[in-house]
């Protein structure tokens, strides 16, 4: 299989930086939803209560560790299933 | 023969994924902080003013090789739908093993371990699904004639 040379490399390094940028703020958007979904159901007043405050705040940490740990599951799964497949050979 | 997660540079890709994490803090300093992209972060220094790209094409003599610029989209490209299946799987495996109500803010031992089995079945899922499309396809292809 042809490796990328350096050049090529940072060309796509610079690539996903930039897709990176723009994903971010549709992933921020997926967020937002998620967890105001999540957490704020009462609308007798126009401003956050301190327990939604709390419960956002918790989601988006909580989302963040999920990423993390999702990252790394799907890292060694992803591993796993070349290492399958080049065993196998299909 | 459709390879299922392999495309052209390959090996690159899953160079990519196995990045030294440890350099993610010295990434994320120098950059703005995407914590969710940690497993697709880089260990390379700042980006530079990149050298023009090499994309002289070799057909003919045999084999035809990919240009610079097609190597270098078929990895973009693959990342990408790595990306988007990661996106996917975490959303779904939230919404499956996630304590809704947010009493925490730290992941519980249940929760980590049914993220865990959810990733794996996951990923499980997605191989089954995709190799019985194909053998349904190859199947109708042949009825059908090509």
């Amino acid at each position: 299989m042809d490796q990328l040379t350096n050049s090529e490399q940072q060309i796509l390094a610079d690539r996903i930086q930039k897709r990176q940028m723009k994903q971010f703020m549709g992933i921020f958007g997926n967020l937002v939803d998620s967890c105001f979904t999540s957490c704020v159901d009462d609308f007798q007043s126009k401003a956050l209560s301190g327990r939604e405050t709390g419960c956002l705040s918790r989601c988006v940490s909580k989302w963040m560790a999920t990423n993390e740990r999702m990252g790394e599951r799907f890292a060694e799964l992803n591993a796993a299933e070349m290492e399958r497949q080049q065993r196998g050979g299909r | 023969p459709h390879r299922f997660f392999c495309l052209a540079g390959t090996d690159i890709h899953a160079r990519l994924l196995f990045s030294d994490i440890s350099h993610i803090s010295r990434y994320h300093h120098k950059h703005k902080p995407i914590p969710f992209f940690s497993t697709f972060s880089l260990n390379l220094p700042p980006p530079k003013k990149p050298k023009p790209p090499n994309t002289v094409k070799m057909f003919g003599f045999g084999q035809p090789k990919l240009s610079s610029e097609e190597k270098i989209a078929a990895v973009e490209n693959e990342i990408k739908v790595m990306t988007e299946m990661q996106t996917r799987m975490a959303k779904i495996c939230s919404q499956k093993c996630l304590d809704s109500t947010y009493r925490e803010g730290e992941l519980s031992k249940g929760e980590a371990s049914c993220l865990d089995r959810c990733s794996a079945k996951f990923f499980e899922a997605h191989t089954t699904i995709s190799e019985q499309l194909q053998k349904e396809q190859a199947a109708k292809g042949g009825m059908m004639g090509r």
